[in-house]
């Protein structure tokens, strides 16, 4: 897992460098051309007179330390401005995956366990549909309907308390909350024609006990998992919903760095969402061998 | 950073593959035991089972709405599509335009009809270099093994670790504006996932019996490869690199809306959206038909993908 | 008493200031800026009160050493006061700011301050020359590395403190004789040395203020201004900064309690800002420009609509240096090639103003309407003729460089269709972000490029010297014309108006009218909403800034 945090991180370091165009110039970002001396200054100060390779090292060598550096533009620490940012990502994702969870599974079970009723023609049609949506266009949707049109819910920001929320979190879940649904689905009905499954209703015990004690615990694992990859890559903050919707996470931070060629927050926040995901991939894999007596046997 | 995909269909089948439950590999090599024979057979089945389902039918139909629409756009087109006229921004659907003017005069009809080249082609040469260098180092993986397949894993983990945008993004950066860039962006971050997927199938037919049977009955390792291994591991690829095709449109209509797509005068979806997002509220055709144009081809091709797997596992039904 | 009727309040308004200027004769100046908008009720009637929401983008800094871009110094000019203050005059003179009086020797080579007694500083010190002293060597120290002390750079000394790593820690060029005197030596004579102490950079700092590192005070700084930090508050990034009224402040004492400055995102930040606006949740909005026509539509009648010229340009900017438009005429006949009023009216619903000359209308004096001539109007005729006389063939490759951040899309590619339809040009648009888009002007590589200049300080030359001067960093036309350099040395020299008037008349004769070095395209218009239900007196500055000092609740 090292392995990958390092070559990604050697990969976007190197692809970052390569850029044309010229940081420091950029952070002038006025029209006006930087004298000699104060560029010297900042060179100096960003290590970027230095060799790239030694640039390299140095930079490794601060991460070891959890310190990302400091913005170009704004001159504070990469680590405070994403701190400051991080809580509102870690709010969207929270939501979003509420969202799934809640809309998604039970969606699922539904359709399952009503096989070929209309309720499952309903959900398996309207998840299907909502894969094909694009995120963006979800997020244009909603806005247009709800902020727009009838005025109910903020348009962008955070302003508004919790009613801010809303908007990007569905947006953001949207398309995933369908596939945890056809997941759910999928996996749930594969389960209830399982022998075991018979054996319980012959049993005697009641539908609704069969469901929830003996199918579901069945055949959520795979859904979890998927859940789990899933926060692992909101955490890392959702570029398009946060542009659209105005959110204040490290994704919009990202956004605005690659504008201004603030390389410390590319890299910072790269480095950190795929630090994230791998994380959280690492935790799903051991959570799903602890879970799937299957794996444990191997 | 791994919003806004068509998350691949696959994450379902990767899991499923993984934990052994069956699948792919195990339908198919169940029924693929009795050798050549059952096969044919088994394709008309699956080819049969495909039509009669009518979502995927309606998802052919799209898709080939779509491509006629793309070959046959400058017919089909009633204005030049970058042709400005300045005395007639801003207007909304009329007769003579049917689905209005942008803000610098030119038909929005048009400009999408136009846009279904860059979708296309920028679709499916994207996840045609996904497919190539994926099927290549996955095949390689998955039945060479050893040191090839733990190296190769690696680096796919590298590229897998990164969001497709993100990722996308970054070579933009490097390499600069243009289609071409989009293209090789979005086929880089995708080919881990045909690797990994065809490297599992690949896994459990190496394994399964008939391939045993063929071998011993003294046929070569390329003879097996080529003829029963691939055609039989490259299900699950096909169908996700149906569902990529989505996949790649949405990422880089994405793009486009971000800012680092394809040139801002050529007419694509994304770049209509982005530019329509300014008139939110009161000029609302503008972004909103470009986005159901990506919507229409996407559904398209979830469809096929999702009817593809349906004929294929007949055990999800 | 609520004053209906737009044409009544300003008559009344106009009254009162009459009134009060007759009564008062001249005193320090009230600030008004800009042009229409709400109007000005005389300083003794305003009501107190009331904390003004306004919304900015995140700024680079608020620290008056480094203060480079709008977001920043609409937040710094209201914590610090410098020497000189501006008030939009015609005749572009300096006011007294914690300066009284001020002159220069007969070259202007020296210039000595004569300060206010007992102004304070937010923090009860007392503000002496040797405050300013320090503040402009904090910014200006090497180490600092400010995107902006350049303004300081006449001052001598300023090399060696500049330098990296600095090799003087303080200007050999500034004394203070006395506590009430500054003294400053220039390397060059500048006859207009005083209008650069406008900018934010010239402020002066407490003692506590430390050097340009020290967060605290970068984060909250303590000024002279008429508001101050919040006790207790500092910058909340991305969030808002809170300031309020300095109730000892020497000059006009601002009439409302308060500022609010919203922080809004940078991606569709202007969008946000005037959604918020029309939402209430703000009391002043930038306009997206395409939303410009709605909301005049909307917000004229009601008296919150404000249109006001701002000091800016924008131009086509053309590569001089090399081929096709090292030639006079080929460059004439592009800029002839575009339809300005077209794209005006077809792009820009007409809220642009075409441009006839290089130095803008707020320049009073010095705009000379129509300097550009022929070139500046669309004569699709006249303009092949001039392509053909240039060399200028059909068929032609030419790079349209811009920056793809700005909204410009429209505009670049209208001009792409005009040049490619009326000269048979083969126009390659070339977007980058707008960093990497000035490297590229830096390194001359475009033939065209949309381009936009405004000054930090009331004086064409702010246009002038850094555009068309030889010698100058920020001349990526690479324009170069010993006659024009010459009279540029010689306009800073002139120490009286009207004769630096003509020298500066003559350069735009020659640069623009005869030689088109660049072709301005519009002037720049800037229009803001603000809530004229609940405020009066808010106005846009000469700096594009709204007149917090003089606004006040109705």
């Amino acid at each position: 897992m090292m392995l990958v945090l390092f070559g990604a991180s050697i990969i976007l370091f190197v692809c970052l460098f390569i850029v044309p165009g010229d940081p420091i110039a950029t952070s002038q970002g006025e029209g006006r051309q930087l004298d000699p001396s104060t560029r010297a200054a900042l060179e100096r100060r960003y290590n970027l007179d230095k060799p790239l390779p030694q640039q390299y090292v140095g930079y490794l060598g601060r991460l070891a330390q959890g310190d990302l550096g400091e913005s170009y533009v704004y001159r504070r620490s990469v680590n405070t401005i994403l701190k400051e940012k991080l809580g509102n990502t870690f709010r969207l994702a929270l939501a979003a995956i509420i969202l799934e969870i809640v809309l998604g599974i039970v969606a699922g079970i539904i359709a399952a366990v009503f096989r070929y009723s209309f309720l499952d023609v309903l959900v398996t049609l309207s998840t299907t549909f909502a894969i094909g949506v694009p995120t963006l266009v979800i997020g244009l949707a909603l806005q247009n309907i709800f902020a727009i049109n009838l005025g109910w819910l903020p348009l962008q920001g955070q302003s508004a308390g919790a009613k801010s929320i809303i908007l990007p979190a569905l947006t953001l879940a949207g398309v995933e909350t369908a596939l945890v649904s056809r997941l759910m689905r999928g996996t749930m009905s594969e389960v209830m024609r399982a022998d075991f499954i018979r054996t319980a209703y012959a049993k005697g015990l009641s539908k609704r006990v069969v469901i929830l004690k003996h199918a579901l615990r069945n055949s959520v694992i795979p859904v979890l998992t998927f859940l789990g990859i899933s926060f692992g890559g909101l955490l890392g903050g959702a570029l398009i919903t946060e542009t659209v919707f105005n959110w204040n996470g490290i994704g919009l931070a990202l956004v605005g760095a690659i504008q201004s060629q603030d390389n410390p927050i590319v890299l910072g926040v790269v480095t950190y969402g795929v630090a994230v995901f791998v994380l959280v991939n690492l935790v799903v894999d051991v959570a799903y061998a602890f879970l799937d007596p299957r794996i444990r046997l191997e | 950073m791994t919003e806004q995909t068509v998350p691949q269909a696959p994450a379902v089948g990767e899991v499923t593959l993984e934990s052994g439950a069956g699948g792919f590999g195990g339908a198919e090599s169940q029924a693929a035991a009795v050798g050549g024979i059952t096969r044919q057979t088994q394709f008309g089945n699956i080819r049969r089972r495909f039509l009669r389902n009518k979502l995927a039918l309606l998802g052919l139909v799209m898709i080939t709405i779509v491509f006629l629409t793309a070959i046959f756009a400058p017919i089909i087109a009633t204005h030049p599509p970058k042709a400005q006229d300045l005395t007639i921004t801003l207007q909304s659907p009329s007769s003579e335009h049917w689905l209005g003017t942008d803000e610098l005069g030119r038909d929005v009809f048009s400009r999408i009809v136009y846009g279904t080249r860059i979708a296309v082609s920028v679709g499916l040469a994207s996840i045609f270099l996904a497919l190539v260098i994926g099927v290549i180092l996955g095949s390689i993986s998955g039945y060479v093994g050893k040191v090839w397949d733990t190296l190769i894993m690696r680096i796919a983990d590298v590229f897998f670790a990164f969001p497709l945008i993100i990722g996308a993004v970054v070579i933009i950066l490097v390499v600069g504006r243009g289609v071409t860039p989009v293209i090789l962006a979005i086929g880089l971050f995708s080919w881990a996932t045909v690797a990994r997927l065809l490297r599992s199938s690949i896994l459990s037919i190496r394994e399964s019996e008939y391939v045993e049977a063929a071998r011993s009955l003294g046929a070569s390792k390329w003879r097996i490869v080529t003829r029963h291994v691939l055609p039989n591991s490259m299900a699950p690829v096909l169908v996700y690199a149906m569902v990529s095709v989505a996949t790649a449109i949405v990422a880089q209509a994405s793009l486009s809306y971000l800012g680092v797509g394809v040139p801002p005068d050529v007419p694509d979806w994304g770049n209509m959206i982005a530019a329509g997002q300014k008139f939110f509220g009161f000029k609302d055709y503008l972004w909103f038909f470009p986005s159901m144009a990506v919507v229409f081809t996407v559904l398209g091709f979830v469809f096929v993908g999702d009817g593809m797997r349906d004929a294929l596992d007949p055990r999800l039904r | 008493m609520r004053i209906t009727g737009r044409t009544t309040r300003v008559g009344i308004a106009a009254l009162c200031l009459a009134l009060l200027a007759a009564a008062c004769g001249g005193d320090d100046d009230d600030g008004a800026g800009g042009q229409t908008g709400g109007q000005q009720q005389s300083g003794g009637e305003a009501k107190k009160g009331g904390v003004f929401r306004i919304p900015i983008g995140e700024p680079s800094a608020i620290d008056p050493y480094n203060a480079r871009e709008s977001e920043g110094s609409n937040v710094t000019v209201r914590l610090f006061t410098g020497l000189v203050t501006y008030d939009g005059n015609n005749e572009l003179k300096m006011r007294p700011g914690v300066a009284e009086r001020w002159n220069a020797n007969p070259d202007c080579t020296e210039w000595t301050f004569n300060l206010r007694r007992g102004t304070k500083f937010h923090n009860g010190e007392e503000v002496d020359a040797n405050s300013f002293i320090r503040g402009w060597t904090r910014a200006s120290i090497g180490t600092a590395a400010s995107q902006v002390s350049y303004h300081l750079a006449q001052i001598q000394g300023y090399g060696p403190l500049h330098a990296t790593p600095p090799t003087a820690q303080t200007f050999s060029g500034l004394s203070a004789p006395d506590p009430y005197t500054l003294v400053a030596k220039l390397d060059a004579g500048d006859c207009e040395f005083d209008k650069q102490l406008v900018h934010p950079v010239a402020s002066p700092v407490p003692s506590n203020a430390g050097d340009a590192r020290n967060t605290t005070f970068n984060e909250a700084p303590v000024g002279n201004g008429p508001f101050m930090m919040k006790p207790g508050t500092k910058w909340e990034h991305n969030q808002r900064i809170s300031l309020v009224r300095n109730d000892n402040y020497f000059g006009n004492k601002p009439n409302i309690d308060g500022i609010e400055f919203v922080i809004f995102p940078a991606q569709g930040r202007l969008e946000a800002e005037y959604r918020a606006f029309t939402a209430g949740e703000v009391d002043f909005a930038r306009i997206p420009p395409t939303l410009f026509k709605q909301a005049e539509g909307t917000y004229k009648p009601q008296g919150s609509f404000i249109k006001s010229e701002q000091p800016g340009i924008n131009y086509l900017l053309i590569n001089n240096a090399k081929p096709p438009f090292n030639n006079v005429d080929a460059r004439k006949a592009v800029s002839m090639a575009i339809d300005r009023e077209a794209i005006n009216q077809g792009v820009y619903q007409g809220s642009l103003t075409s441009a006839t000359a290089f130095i803008t209308p707020p320049f009073g004096a010095f705009h000379q309407p129509g300097v550009c001539g022929d070139w500046c109007k669309y004569d699709v005729n006249k303009a092949k003729e001039f392509a053909q006389r240039g060399g200028l063939a059909p068929g032609t490759r030419i790079k349209l460089a811009y920056n793809n951040d700005g909204g410009h899309e429209p505009l670049v590619q209208a001009w792409k269709e005009q040049l490619e339809r009326n000269l048979g040009l083969v126009v390659e648009l070339d977007g980058v972000p707008f960093a990497e888009h000035l490297q590229k002007r830096d390194r001359g590589d475009f033939d065209i490029a949309r381009a936009a200049w405004s000054t930090d300080y009331p004086s064409p030359d702010g246009f002038t010297t850094p555009l068309l001067s030889s010698t100058s960093e920020d001349n990526d036309g690479k324009y170069s014309n010993p006659e024009v350099d010459r009279l540029l040395k010689l306009s800073k020299t002139q120490k009286s108006d009207t004769d630096r008037e003509k020298t500066i008349e003559e350069i735009e004769r020659i640069a623009i009218g005869r030689d088109l070095a660049l072709a301005p395209t519009y002037y720049r218009t800037a229009y803001r909403v603000f809530d004229s239900n609940k405020w009066t007196g808010v106005g846009l500055d000469f700096f594009e800034r709204p007149t917090l000092e003089t606004a006040s609740l109705k």
